[in-house]
């Protein structure tokens, strides 16, 4: 044996220290998942592997440990695999927790190599002729790069030589890890049997919104139905487990993620080889050594896919109060298996009354543009008051609506729309898109300055080719910038709503309209 | 980059050294110190017993971090001088020791891949530029242009190479025997921060803090049985590294002179001040492995005073087409008499509230600054669902050229079963800004900037409207 460096003192030190004892908790007794978002999702999202936000998700394990008395250390194995390490807390432990670890430091071919610098491991060279093989012990000299061996005092290369030949290790470097292992130092007054709860934050988890709205033959009621989607984009299974979806928009920050990890490779170059450059030359029987693991993302795998759709809308979800949110606590335990989309009923309210609304804005910086004059096809919204007495009063989490409207005996879909977090007690508007017989032409029939101030006077011609009487909103949008904006007269009434002056009309069918108003702001 | 990541899997890995250097004999007196800093920066101390001989000789120092800035390497020993320092990365592989071995003989060892049979022959290596040209005897040839297996045996090893990134220091002693070494070092791939968590009992106006100190070790090496202290606070570190440390080495190269050795030991627990930042001496020795993440407690405060506030802020004067949600803050002191009252450094807060079940559930999370005792803390959680805020700019009316004049109205909406109060926060008051009319008191936040308390019954809505005036 060569001489030993100063960093004998070391290891030394280190090895004679003794050794702490060892509980490997191997999975949770029972789970529970709390599933967040920051704001609105889109479903088709949570579809696409490359799109859909990581989500996060708050993971309650209860577990059994068997506790030696004194300090051990115990690790956490079956946790899920986009931890947060960071987040986790424990309770149930008696004494003191002196600290808390992730170690990631992975087994791989590639660290074998780098663990076994400096020692001996055995040279098994297979002859291709006669099958028989040769053993050797030898010293690694060098790392995973590119590796070099010491046998009897005089140096090869491993895998330069095109013989079919490996390594045999003894053991496994201690240290290495299968993959990122969450662990805790404890000292315990005594040893035991203790139930714990372990909880943290994990990404890989996130949930969606969907409204059907179908309205009902009648045109003035619509039967509404929600849905929660919940889709676990990650590797682990939650069993069993509590869930709950939070609604409402959760204070995140970017630094709250997985660790990040890198397996070492085993690359083993070689000099340069005819033709070949600085590549190992590729021989029938040296098989190329096992591809790194892929670095562990904090996003999904691309290839991830959803396999499994489930519909379990028998039963609707329970809504609770957390703190400012809302928070709708599933009807069972449920297995959210990994890359699982799974879907869950919400809400289903019967004959909510709405109102069907045409509405049309005239935005005056394109009148200044010169765009007037033109046909424009009105909007068409839904509106529902969300009220108990109109039917609903029922928090709405954001997402998105489906209208479907019934037509000849079948159903259509009319529009689609979005909303966000809609609280009891305010309107929810859906927008359907754009009508087919309802048109208006706004038009700038005069400008003149008075005193330094603008004036336009506006013409907007309203036409209702449709056979019922329809609701018309007209608003005039002033771009919210202009000083002194004001109405200065108007042929119809007029209300301020959401900061526009806004004509309230009633339309018979065939009715055409005309609404003549003048608009005063600073000339700037 | 790889070698780097190599080299650190084995930093503890025994080898033997490849140079023919005398090496000190084992000492188990070694004495590790890590201070570490915010910002991906470690300060590393290692005493240790080394037994050096009269006159010029090499040490060689190879379990150090290989992310190790080595500009920043400094050893004192008593009657000890540096003659020069060294930081090797030339590493062994099969491509560095061919290149190294032109002009050498080496053996080759043919097998016949039809019956197994060995030759070999003695070579010299003539060039390595893409394939290895070699001379055998009288023959020129091109390894392994054949394809038959052919091994390749060098008898040794160059000097320079090295299996990882090795720190040699070449001193001049001028006496023979024992003393206490200390090495010191900058080294990179060591950060801290803090997380928090914060367990918010909203009926009793109580929070529970814990405080963790969260330590990234992927420097390549592993700090066993470490003396640890961090240390929080902006220091000048972060704009001009190398300023600070010229200065911190000529502090401690006359420390080293006069024989210090040792680490300055910390009262366990609280911070201790140092200057302008605040060092964290961590009451334990402990290991710091390679690609650990390590987290020790050291705050945990119970029953402090805090409170729920919601604060909506206006982006100007403009009308909003949907209302929008308050922001959920808490809000507590840094302060012994609030129940706290430690200096906290920078980090992420996350809130906890129980559930019906009595579960801790996660309300949100934001990053706080380093926060000195006494500090007030509002800690932004998320976004109420049913309390909102919808703005309309009612009129907006020209006074002179550079003066406008704006009546706002603000509908704060709560669809919560008890009242609440809402500050809402109206900035853009330029030159001369004053209000002209109100339906609540104002407060002056400052001089842009104008508050109110906008309280609003249960299920219910309050409107708030004012008028000001301001120049640009």
């Amino acid at each position: 044996m060569p001489s030993r460096g100063i960093l004998g003192a070391a290891l030394a030190l280190v090895l004679v220290q003794p050794a702490r004892a060892q509980t490997v908790s191997p999975a949770p007794d029972a789970v529970s998942i709390t599933v967040y978002r920051d704001g609105r999702v889109d479903t088709a999202d949570l579809y696409d592997p490359d799109s859909a936000p990581e989500g996060l998700v708050l993971v309650t394990e209860t577990r059994t440990i068997d506790l030696p008395a004194g300090r051990a250390r115990i690790s956490f194995r079956g946790v899920a695999e986009g931890i947060v390490p960071q987040t986790a807390a424990i309770e149930g432990l008696p004494g003191e927790m002196v600290e808390r670890n992730q170690d990631y430091d992975l087994l791989s071919p590639g660290a074998l190599i780098a663990k076994s610098i400096g020692k001996t491991v055995r040279l098994v060279r297979t002859d291709r002729a006669t099958g028989e093989t040769v053993e050797q012990r030898a010293i690694v000299r060098s790392g995973p790069d590119g590796v070099m061996l010491e046998i009897d005092g005089e140096l090869e290369a491993l895998r330069c030589s095109g013989l079919p030949e490996r390594l045999v290790f003894d053991e496994a470097p201690e240290g290495l890890t299968d993959k990122p292992t969450l662990s805790l130092v404890t000292r315990s007054p005594e040893a035991g049997r203790y139930k714990v709860r372990l909880t943290y934050l994990a990404v890989g988890v996130n949930w969606s919104a969907d409204y059907v709205a179908r309205i009902r033959p009648d045109g003035r009621t619509l039967d509404l139905t929600g849905w929660i989607t919940l889709a676990n984009r990650g590797n682990t299974t939650f069993t069993n487990a509590p869930t709950q979806v939070l609604a409402g928009r959760v204070q995140r920050d970017d630094d709250t993620r997985p660790t990040e990890v890198e397996a070492i490779a085993l690359a083993a170059r070689c000099w340069p080889l005819p033709g070949n450059g600085f590549a190992r030359l590729p021989l029938l029987m040296d098989a190329p050594p096992p591809p790194p693991p892929p670095p562990r993302m904090a996003t999904p795998v691309a290839e991830a896919r959803v396999e499994d759709i489930v519909v379990t809308g028998s039963r609707i979800a329970r809504q609770e109060e957390l703190g400012d949110y809302k928070l709708y606590v599933l009807p069972d335990p449920t297995t959210v298996a990994a890359n699982q989309t799974k879907q869950v009923l919400m809400l289903h309210e019967a004959a909510v009354p709405f109102e069907r609304v045409y509405g049309f804005r005239v935005q005056q910086d394109e009148l200044d543009d010169g765009a007037a004059g033109d046909d424009h096809p009105a909007s068409v919204l839904l509106r529902l008051q969300n009220r108990k007495e109109r039917g609903l009063g029922k928090p709405l989490p954001a997402g998105a609506v489906s209208v479907m409207e019934p037509d000849g005996g079948r159903l259509v879909l009319a529009g689609e729309d979005t909303i966000e977090d809609a609280p009891v007690g305010l309107p929810v508007e859906i927008e359907m898109g754009e009508a087919m017989d309802v048109a208006v032409r706004p038009t700038v029939v005069r400008a003149w300055t008075v005193r330094k101030k603008q004036r336009g006077a506006i013409e907007v011609a309203i036409a209702n080719d449709k056979t019922v009487p329809i609701r018309f909103e007209l608003a005039h949008d002033s771009g919210g910038w202009r000083r002194g904006f004001r109405i200065v007269s108007s042929s119809d009434r007029y209300a301020e709503v959401k900061g526009r002056p806004t004509w309230s009309l009633t339309l018979a069918p065939g009715e055409r309209r005309l609404v003549r108003y003048t608009i005063e702001a600073e000339d700037e | 980059m790889r070698n780097w990541i190599l080299a650190s899997a084995m930093a503890m890995a025994m080898g033997a050294s490849a140079s023919a250097q005398p090496a000190p004999a084992p000492s188990p007196q070694r004495k590790l110190s890590v201070t570490v800093y915010n910002s991906d920066l470690a300060l590393v101390e290692d005493v240790r017993t080394l037994d050096i001989a009269s006159g010029r000789q090499r040490i060689e120092f190879k379990d150090v971090s290989p992310r190790i800035r080595s500009e920043t390497v400094t050893l004192s020993a008593p009657g000890v001088g540096i003659v020069e320092q060294n930081f090797d990365y030339d590493l062994l592989s099969p491509e560095t020791l061919m290149e190294k071995a032109v002009g050498q003989t080496v053996r080759i060892v043919r097998t016949n891949p039809g019956n197994g049979q060995q030759i070999t022959e003695t070579a010299t290596v003539l060039a390595v530029n893409d394939g290895v040209v070699l001379q055998i005897g009288d023959r020129i040839e091109v390894l392994r242009d054949d394809g038959v297996p052919t091994r390749v045996i060098f008898d040794r090893v160059p000097p320079n190479l090295r299996a990882r990134p090795t720190l040699s220091v070449t001193v001049d002693s001028a006496s023979a025997g024992r003393r206490d070494a200390r090495l010191s070092y900058l080294t990179n791939g060591l950060s801290w921060k803090a997380d928090y968590v914060a367990l918010f009992d909203e009926k009793a106006g109580k929070l529970d803090l814990q405080g963790w100190v969260t330590l990234t070790n992927t420097s390549g090496a592993t700090f066993d049985d470490a003396e640890l202290q961090l240390v929080a606070g902006t220091i000048n570190l972060v704009r001009s590294q190398q300023e600070y440390w010229q200065r911190e080495q000529y502090a401690r190269q006359s420390r080293g002179r006069t024989a210090q050795a040792g680490v300055e030991a910390g009262e366990g627990g609280g911070a201790r001040s140092a200057a302008d930042y605040y060092l964290y001496p961590m009451p334990e020795r402990t290991t710091i492995a390679q690609n650990q993440t390590k987290q020790i407690g050291f705050l945990d405060s119970k029953g402090v005073a805090a409170k729920k506030a919601y604060q909506y802020r206006a982006w100007g004067f403009q009308s909003q087409d949907e209302p929008t949600s308050a922001d959920v803050v808490l809000k507590f002191v840094n302060s012994s008499s609030g129940g706290l009252g430690a200096q906290l450094p920078s980090g992420i807060l996350r809130v906890y509230m129980r559930d019906a079940a009595g579960e801790p559930k996660f309300v949100g999370e934001s990053s706080i600054p380093h926060t000195p005792r006494g500090s007030d803390l509002a800690v932004k959680t998320g976004e109420a669902f049913d309390v909102t805020v919808q703005p309309t700019l009612v009129k907006s009316e020209k006074v002179s050229t550079w003066r406008t004049r704006y009546t706002m109205k603000y509908v704060v909406r709560n669809a919560r079963p008890e009242g609440v109060t809402v500050e809402v926060v109206q900035p853009g008051l330029w030159r001369d800004g004053k209000v002209l009319d109100e339906s609540l008191a104002s407060r002056r936040v400052n001089a842009s900037t104008l508050a109110w308390d906008v309280a609003v019954p249960a299920n219910g809505e309050t409107e708030l409207t004012f008028t000001v005036e301001t120049g640009w």
